[in-house]
């Protein structure tokens, strides 16, 4: 059965939600990225949980939705959790998505320690046997899903390696052998090419434009002399003259997606979001008018130069991996890829996205950090536990980590047990669905409440308190608090 | 004290004076400023983050937060 035409969309974050529920003229299609949505949980046997009052508003919405998944990538040599796909097969089910993606990427290796998340996508092996692996991977998902499904050209910073296939060329077999749809990230092929990778046009030449059922557009920065697929803002000018050029070429493209971090959406706000996705739909109406290029473009599989390096994929992700999350590796891959400035950009990219989930799931606890002891005591304490402890997928589990980090460094900062206490306890109402208890050696509101306006609290009243924390029923990761003291 | 909630708990709850409950009209624990419930409203703040490769620009976001029109944060020496 064909696939549905969408339109335009964007990726799916709460605060869209007006502009979704008013306009549904302007947003023809909603991308939800199922994993935002879930907790991890201590069950081994159901280790992924939905939100379910976020699934509900969701479903509410008029638009037709796709499901982008960005936790279990794959492009590598290890197949995603077979645990996750029952809940994103009851997504794609619940949302009434036509197909589904992911990408072509990593986000797991295996070191001395055993099996760690590197904390972000990573580039796979662009050799035949890379290709080989990504298709094995994608099809051990593909199969479990009842709708079609496409993998997303990803990002590389890290240079082109003599020898290895091009980008193109590598994408292209993979689509091949795993039979699949491309969602064409365009902004992720411009940010290659502009970092020294292969241009666009040329990867381009050497895709199947049949398969592209989808495109990707997105804003970025700069960083070192790097562009950045930060999804940042608006799409930029050149970008968008790209897609006037390539969509015509595009024969089966079903929807064009606007992806921006809720970070930097405030930002732009919701009328530079309608600005965008109008000038989008400007773009859309050129899709598939000429779709001469798709036909005469396919070089043959067998022009591509490449050959295998003396490394497998699973070896060339633990080395990129290794490198990339400051850990030791035995693998060849690893010393090879030593010279590669590329590598010191994830490393930094990492480190930020890392504090950032601190900062999002412990704020309280890192002003109190950042007020008590300035930027050298976060950098010292996010160096440190950066260093003892891997990169988690859920921010739950890197928050609870963090906190088990304080616990056991005991840095000197009054008022921590108290803030610290209190963070985790929430976290934990939400993920356990039942009420936990705080106790406070001084007044909670007296504490907490100059922390919010971002000052260090002033002689807080002394007293027994103990604060109870509960989940709230509908709503998105919400608790309330209650207070039983003494004082 | 030990960091662990529950030494810090027993320990409280063995000293000696009467538990009076308390109300107060704060309904969300992250609901104390309005930088914060925005963030907490926007973001999955417990699950996986949403897709993107660029520079996560949150801590940098917190150090403006806290800094006063000085570029000072706002420690106790710099008030």
């Amino acid at each position: 059965m064909p696939l549905p035409v969408l339109g335009v969309g964007i990726i799916y974050t709460p605060a869209l939600q007006p502009l979704l529920e008013a306009e549904t003229d302007l947003v023809s299609v909603v991308e939800v990225e199922p994993e935002t949505l879930w907790t991890f949980t201590a069950d081994p046997a159901e280790p992924y949980q939905p939100d379910r009052s976020a699934l509900d508003r969701l479903c509410a919405l008029p638009q037709p939705k796709l499901v982008h998944g960005v936790g279990f990538p794959v492009g590598g040599s290890r197949p995603p959790d077979p645990l996750h796909l029952p809940l994103l097969v009851d997504m794609i089910d619940l949302l009434g998505a036509p197909w589904a993606s992911e990408h072509l990427a990593f986000n797991r290796a295996a070191g001395p320690g055993g099996s760690f998340a590197t904390g972000f996508l990573l580039p796979p092996l662009q050799s035949p046997a890379g290709v080989a692996a990504a298709a094995a991977s994608i099809r051990s998902v593909a199969a479990h899903l009842p709708v079609p499904f496409a993998v997303e050209t990803g990002v590389n910073y890290l240079q082109p390696r003599a020898g290895e296939m091009s980008d193109g060329a590598f994408v292209a077999a993979v689509a091949e052998a795993a039979d699949c749809g491309i969602v064409l990230d365009l902004h992720n092929l411009w940010a290659n090419e502009r970092n020294g990778r292969q241009r666009v046009e040329d990867v381009l030449a050497e895709l199947p434009l049949e398969r592209v059922w989808e495109v990707h557009v997105a804003g970025g920065s700069e960083f070192r002399g790097y562009w950045l697929d930060a999804h940042s803002g608006e799409v930029p000018g050149p970008l968008l003259d790209l897609a006037q050029r390539i969509l015509p070429e595009l024969p089966e493209l079903r929807a064009v997606v606007f992806e921006i971090t809720a970070t930097f959406l405030t930002r732009l706000g919701l009328d530079g979001v309608r600005r965008q996705l109008g000038t989008l739909r400007e773009v859309w109406e050129q899709r598939g008018r000429s779709p001469r290029l798709a036909s005469r473009r396919r070089p043959a599989p067998a022009s591509t130069p490449s050959e295998e390096p003396d490394f497998t994929p699973g070896e060339w992700e633990d080395g990129l991996a290794a490198r990339v999350v400051g850990r030791p590796s035995s693998s060849a891959a690893y010393d090879r890829l030593a010279d590669d400035p590329g590598v010191d950009v994830l490393r930094q990219l990492v480190w930020n996205f890392r504090s950032g989930v601190l900062v999002e799931t412990l704020g309280l606890t890192c002003r109190l950090l950042l007020l008590h002891g300035g930027d050298p005591l976060v950098r010292d304490l996010f160096d440190g536990f950066f260093f003892s402890s891997p990169p988690q997928l859920f921010a739950s589990v890197e928050a609870e980590a963090f906190g088990a980090y304080l616990e056991r460094r005991r840095p000197e900062v009054p008022f921590l047990e108290e803030v610290l206490g209190f963070e985790r306890a929430a976290i934990r109402a939400v993920l356990e669905g039942r009420p936990q208890l705080v106790p406070f050696r001084f007044d909670p509101a007296s504490l907490l409440e100059p922390l919010a306006r971002g000052r260090l609290p002033e002689s807080p009243t002394p007293g027994r308190f103990e604060v109870e924390v509960t989940p709230e029923a509908g709503a998105n990761h919400a608790v309330t608090t209650g207070l039983i003291s003494s004082s | 004290m030990a960091l662990n909630d529950r030494s810090l708990f027993e320990s409280l709850a063995s000293s000696a004076g009467p538990v009076v409950r308390v109300s107060i009209p704060t309904s969300v624990s992250h609901n104390f400023d309005a930088m914060q419930r925005v963030t907490k409203q926007v973001l999955g703040q417990l699950g996986c983050e949403a897709c993107h490769s660029g520079f996560d620009i949150r801590y940098d976001v917190l150090r403006e937060f806290i800094a006063d029109e000085k570029g000072n944060l706002r420690t106790p020496s710099a008030r």
